[in-house]
């Protein structure tokens, strides 16, 4: 009977959507506030309301999806007919995701992802939490009905039952990883809220009364400026402890055959497949925080654009001990990274880089010198002695090895990549020379891979000019010999 | 050919001066360069018209609205840049050259920025071509080839001649794959 007339979303779709609203509304409400206060507020308001709330239920009531061998096809709409089809072989990934609310009104949302861009994208807002799961499984059964016809024989007989959970996150690494991941976005946001704390304001109105220590407050600004910078570093720490906590809580992951499934997050759920033949490169990150202590996150790049909001880069390991993750590498992909990078530091890329570093910072501020106040020289100075400091540090961690089947590169200055790009994963290899590039006989070698994501961006610089295209080639090469090998794929005692 | 692949040990570390000596011993077989033909610089001039149509209603909407310092200096920045980019369109042709390698097709241009692609044959996703009004004129296309990387990794060939464009299309089209390669 479903299967004729099509499968409806779960009920509380309705009841969630209104109360996801309900802010907005609260917004129209205040607006309303300023504009006119009286009955006219309130007979607007109702009308905004009376006007959502069928909207919702002409989106509940003709909203129907099928799901066959075919593939999912999803009718929407009342006056625009909406019909998105997609084949069951196109299907990247399933998500099933649930927020706080949701769980209260035990709903999930299906995302089903694609290789293609927004428009073959399929989302089922919102089913229940048993139907999600049955949802993606009934998929994953039809998917592995298509993909055994052209599996090797002895992978036949592997059903996607089998599952075995291969790595959990302790606690004690959950906290760690907390403490030493600083969150630029926590930071950008406790400074923003630094600016308006509380605590100074009530400082300066309780000393209002006192006038010495006004004027102390006065004269020396500078101590309340270093406080309260030290105080959105707290708030920020203090708030990356819980984001991280409550994001990779209960972290665990699952292998499937030809993917790999991650498991976290103590309020909103994630549960996101990822499929070996997806995965582009892997990185393994640490910041100097972690890198003191031993530690280190490992992220994988998958296949498709980032316009779409789609991410392009999934969390593989969250942050904890260095040895773990280079065994679980090991163990899962076999794949080692290597102790020693070839080196691209040269005396000349050094110069190259002050000059150029000089030109674009220095310069300026020595201008800025010359015509508003001298102290733009000893930021100058200042400047210099930092670009010094950096670019030597920058340029001695970059580099590159070469193995059988995979190329590193080495890069960073605050959080230092490892990357690991296999040669049956490029897609276009590219060397390029901007005019001061030439000038100074150096080039850039990029590896470029189907995935998007720009802190995955594989870049050799510095090379000798004549060296870059015979790197090219010899990339080339092995591309050509490595392309019918398996990369990135797991291990066959995982599969 | 078959001796210049160099195979990789399997140990996989190795020091800095092995994969120099390594990337040195390479040795490429290319097909000869091809240049564009030669009309690409009439056309690519042509299209500067529509540029100077732009920056003229906008220097007469000046010369309307604001005082005469600002029409001064904005036409000068206008007719430098028009100036630069009449200049640059000889030594983009000059740098202009495409050449099929063992595998793969390479595309090289630029000025400021000298860059060359490398497109591997079975990373082709599929290949357009695309004529505009004036290229129509002097009977030239220009060659699209998307790869499933980013959108600045497809290459755009210009200034090909239809037929020549077309065939390349054929001779491209037959290395495509039609079953799912491993990405």
């Amino acid at each position: 009977m479903n299967e004729v007339q099509g499968r409806r979303l779960h009920p509380m779709t309705i009841f969630y959507s209104a109360v996801r609203i309900l802010p907005q509304l609260a917004i129209g409400f205040l607006v309303m506030r300023n504009f006119k206060e009286g009955l006219f507020e309130l007979i607007i308001y109702f009308l905004v309301a009376l006007l959502l709330l069928p909207s919702l239920l002409i989106h509940y009531f003709n909203f129907r999806f099928f799901i066959s061998g075919d593939g999912i096809i999803i009718h929407s709409g009342l006056f625009f007919k909406n019909k998105r089809s997609i084949p069951i072989d196109r299907i990247q990934n399933v998500d099933i995701v649930q927020n706080g609310l949701m769980r209260v009104f035990r709903i999930a949302s299906v995302k089903i992802q694609t290789a293609g861009g927004k428009e073959t994208e399929g989302k089922l807002e919102y089913v229940g939490i048993k139907q999600a799961h049955a949802i993606r499984h009934e998929i994953e059964g039809l998917q592995s009905v298509i993909s055994s016809d052209k599996l090797p024989v002895n992978e036949k007989f592997v059903t996607p039952e089998e599952n075995t959970q291969f790595f959990a996150l302790s606690n004690n690494d959950l906290f760690r990883g907390g403490l030493t991941r600083l969150s630029p976005i926590v930071l950008f946001a406790s400074g923003i809220f630094g600016q308006y704390n509380f605590i100074f304001r009530k400082l300066i109105e309780t000393n209002k009364t006192i006038n010495s220590a006004t004027e102390w407050i006065i004269d020396n600004i500078w101590v309340f400026v270093v406080i309260s910078l030290l105080f959105a570093l707290i708030i920020s720490w203090i708030g990356g402890i819980v984001l991280h906590c409550a994001r990779y809580y209960g972290f665990r992951i699952v292998l499937k055959r030809r993917a790999v499934i991650t498991d976290a997050g103590l309020i909103s759920k994630r549960h996101s497949i990822i499929p070996t033949r997806k995965m582009q490169s892997i990185a393994r990150r640490a910041n100097p925080i972690m890198r003191i202590i031993g530690l280190e996150y490992v992220e994988v790049q998958t296949a498709g654009s980032a316009e779409n909001g789609a991410k392009t880069a999934e969390t593989l390991f969250p942050v904890m001990r260095k040895q773990k993750t280079i065994e679980c590498i090991e163990t899962l992909f076999s794949l080692q990274f290597p102790e020693i990078y070839t080196s691209i530091f040269s005396k000349k890329a050094y110069y190259y880089c002050i000059i150029r570093d000089s030109l674009l910072g220095v310069f300026p501020l020595i201008i800025m010198g010359i015509f508003l106040t001298p102290y733009f020289y000893i930021a100058a100075a200042l400047l210099f002695i930092m670009i010094l400091a950096i670019e030597k540090f920058r340029l001695s961690t970059k580099g590159f090895t070469l193995t059988d089947g995979y190329i590193f590169i080495r890069t960073g200055v605050w959080t230092i990549t490892q990357m690991a790009i296999p040669y049956s994963k490029i897609q276009v290899l590219s060397h390029e020379q901007s005019f001061i590039e030439r000038w100074a006989g150096f080039s850039h070698v990029t590896v470029s891979t189907a995935g998007n994501s720009f802190s995955f961006q594989g870049t050799i610089p510095f090379l000798n000019a004549e060296l870059s295209p015979n790197l090219v080639t010899l990339l080339l090469q092995n591309y050509r010999i490595n392309k019918k090998k398996r990369r990135l794929a797991l291990t066959t005692t995982h599969r | 050919m078959e001796q210049n692949e160099t195979t990789l040990p399997d140990d996989g570390l190795q020091n800095t001066e092995a994969i120099y000596d390594q990337i040195q011993s390479v040795t490429d077989i290319v097909s000869e360069r091809y240049r564009l033909d030669s009309h690409i610089v009439t056309v690519w001039r042509l299209h500067l018209l529509l540029y100077f149509v732009a920056y003229a209603v906008i220097a007469i909407i000046l010369l309307f609205f604001t005082k005469p310092y600002i029409y001064i200096s904005f036409s000068i920045i206008f007719s430098v840049d028009l100036l630069f980019r009449f200049v640059r369109t000889q030594f983009v042709y000059d740098n202009s050259s495409f050449a099929f390698g063992k595998e793969d097709i390479r595309f090289r241009t630029g000025y400021i920025f000298l860059r060359e692609v490398l497109v591997p044959y079975p990373r082709i996703q599929h290949i357009d071509i695309h004529q505009g009004p004036i290229e129509r004129y002097f009977n030239l296309s220009s060659l699209i080839i998307h790869t499933a990387g980013q959108s600045g990794d497809s290459i755009k060939i210009p200034g090909l001649q239809t037929e020549y464009a077309e065939h390349l299309r054929t001779y491209l089209k037959s290395f495509i794959k039609s079953e799912e390669e491993d990405t």
